[in-house]
């Protein structure tokens, strides 16, 4: 996932990836830390719920006539690898600690490309805002949730 | 990159789609060739008259049931067809990347620009309502009313072979007519995978066919006598002196969309390098096969003295050929390349071929398409990187001609005016694109210039579905265009009744 791309499907596959990759991390946080297991599950699906998202506004609004293949010169994608290795034996606080990180780069990465696929349809450009929304809004929850158990 | 999957594992042998049933041709066949590997994928008979004359037969038998349908039970099909294009969004897509060659992402793009002619032709309860008008005399009402014709002929191109099709087919059968479609036989592949699924639609036997063959079959289309009217994308000298001669002769309606030769004029008060991204897809999307591409980059001096223009000509050719120069070339089932092969070898030797002449003709070539890097261990036969030359001139055979491929001409205007002359002196008149900040100057083009489709300041004009796909001197034969509210139109005849009742 670090080669550089240029292309919209580049960046939609990178999502679809990134996404799995995020709602794989929750559900394994769910089995490791069950006593906030619902909270963990319900960003999963959240992730998973992006991924639709992205991947239906990109097919129904991808056009032959856009700029497909040229809006994302210059993105690198290496600085949004995802930092989601769990350590054996972490504590809680530790890992609430990495899965903050990881909403972080992800909302990153979606506000990067929302910028620059404002050349393609406006839709587009507001599906990767609306997701680096919703991965703030998790970030957020994260916070709270590690402020409550220090 | 990884390459994404082929959903084309093993060839495929096409058949004949005739009043509901697959059948095979007594004709000879031929390979469908991915241009990338040059695998054969499929193999397409080259169908015989007979074999048409029992499509159209199917057709005409099936038209007067057909037409009683209720336009919202056909409407119904087309919502259903779109469920199922939808549904095969992926593999469709990247089987045109397969037969065809073109990129990922523009494969998606043409079938949803594909898809969205169903979704239109989905409204047809109010898109084929007629007018009424009472008391046009005491006691006298006049209502008009839009009524299918019969049988319609679809003659397809290589370039688009999955939307060109449903350019027409979704506003002929949802309006009540039958068709006969005949695919590209380069690419025929995504036309027999669309009435596969029509079929599952629920479209009765003999309402969409298709024939697939050569010169014999389009003849025999364009000369049979049950055929109303034919619907035809290719070349000029076919659209002007064999569909429109042809059809003239034998009475029918047809649409010819044909050649092109657009031209891109950059303005100092373009924004540079949206312009130039812009102009990245049009010139060099698909390769450069595509009627709509632009190929001539006109640098306008306008108010610039001769050294601020010196400079503003030199920052837009840097850009456009750095832009042009880094593009990735490859297998368009690498999401990370830009641009693909040409449809075929012969096709790359065509446009080499124009490379040649610039270069005899005294122009410069600025940027050596021949001289590319290929993404992936492919045979190189049909790819070829973008090229561009300077120093043009109108006369030149590279930039009065279709090329079809992936070269640009940079050509120097004085000013706006000038622009528009050089785009009226060119036979073509499919597209032109300005690039301005400019309102007046985006006015006064729109306004002035003979083009079917214009573009301020995006590179492909090309028409959504709800609007005509326009075209103007040699670019478009015919009256009335594909898509939209022109297609149903052209698909129906306008009857009047004058009404009293003593």
């Amino acid at each position: 996932m670090s080669e550089t791309v240029l292309t919209a499907s580049s960046i939609i596959s990178f999502t679809q990836q990134l996404e799995n990759r995020s709602a794989a991390f929750y559900r394994k946080l769910a089995d490791r830390f069950p006593q906030d297991g619902d909270v963990f599950l319900s960003l999963a699906e959240s992730c998973e719920k992006i991924k639709q998202s992205v991947v239906r506004t990109y097919r129904e609004t991808i056009s032959d006539a856009l700029e497909a293949g040229f809006s994302f010169s210059g993105l690198d994608l290496a600085q949004y690898e995802m930092e989601d290795t769990l350590e054996e034996g972490v504590d809680y606080p530790e890992a609430l600690r990495t899965a903050i990180e990881v909403e972080g780069t992800a909302a990153d990465f979606y506000q990067d490309v929302a910028d620059r696929s404002r050349s393609l349809l406006a839709t587009i450009s507001m599906a990767f805002k609306g997701a680096a929304k919703q991965r703030r809004r998790h970030q957020h929850e994260l916070q709270s949730l590690l402020e409550s158990r220090e | 990159m990884s390459i994404l999957e082929e959903p084309i594992k093993q060839p495929i042998t096409i058949k004949n789609y005739v009043d509901g049933e697959w059948v095979d041709s007594d004709g000879e066949r031929r390979d469908v060739v991915n241009p990338v590997t040059g695998k054969t994928i499929a193999t397409v008979p080259v169908s015989t008259g007979d074999e048409l004359n029992q499509a159209v037969k199917a057709a005409s038998e099936a038209f007067p049931m057909w037409r009683e349908v209720p336009p919202l039970s056909r409407a119904r099909c087309m919502f259903r067809l779109k469920e199922l294009l939808e549904e095969r969004f992926e593999e469709l897509s990247r089987i045109q990347t397969m037969e065809h060659g073109k990129a990922i992402d523009e494969s998606r793009g043409e079938t949803r620009r594909g898809i969205e002619n169903v979704e239109v032709a989905a409204g047809i309860p109010s898109l084929m309502m007629g007018d009424y008008l009472e008391d046009i005399a005491t006691g006298i009402d006049e209502y008009l009313i839009r009524q299918p014709s019969g049988v319609f002929g679809i003659i397809t191109p290589f370039n688009f072979p999955f939307m060109i099709g449903l350019w027409f087919a979704p506003y002929a059968v949802a309006t009540g007519n039958c068709v006969v479609l005949k695919p590209s036989s380069e690419d025929p592949i995504c036309q027999t995978k669309i009435v596969e699924l029509a079929e599952e639609a629920g479209l009765p036997p003999g309402v969409w066919n298709v024939v697939h063959g050569g010169r014999d079959v389009v003849s025999g289309i364009l000369d049979h006598p049950d055929i109303e009217g034919i619907c035809f994308v290719g070349s000029t000298p076919v659209g002007r002196d064999v569909i429109a001669r042809r059809c003239g002769a034998t009475g029918k309606r047809y649409i010819a969309q044909c050649g092109a030769k657009n031209f891109a004029v950059v303005m100092p008060d373009a924004d540079v390098p949206r312009t130039i991204s812009a102009c990245m897809t049009s010139f060099y999307g698909n390769t450069g096969q595509r009627c709509l591409a632009n190929a001539n980059l006109v640098v306008c001096q306008q108010d610039l003295s001769d050294q601020a223009y010196a400079a503003f000509y030199q920052e837009v050719v840097d850009e456009f050929v750095g832009a042009a120069e880094a593009a990735t070339i490859g297998y368009g089932l690498d999401e990370s390349v830009q641009v693909g092969p040409l449809r075929d070898p012969g096709k790359k030797e065509r446009v080499v071929g124009y490379i040649d002449k610039g270069l005899e003709e005294g122009a410069t070539l600025t940027l050596d398409g021949r001289d590319f890097e290929l993404r992936g261990d492919w045979p190189r036969d049909a790819f070829l990187g973008p090229s561009v030359f300077e120093d043009v001139t109108l006369d030149m055979a590279i930039a009065r001609e279709e090329i079809f491929g992936p070269v640009a001409c940079v050509i120097k205007a004085r000013d706006l005016n000038h622009a528009v002359d050089m785009i009226h002196d060119n036979p073509f008149g499919n597209a032109a694109s300005i690039f301005t900040s400019n309102g007046e100057h985006a006015r006064v083009f729109r306004y002035r210039v003979r083009c079917g489709n214009i573009g301020v300041n995006i590179g492909i004009a090309a028409p959504m579905a709800f609007f005509p796909f326009s075209g103007m001197k040699d670019s478009f034969f015919g009256t009335l265009h594909g898509q939209g509210r022109e297609a149903i139109r052209f698909f129906t005849e306008s009857k009047v009744v004058i009404e009293r009742w003593f």
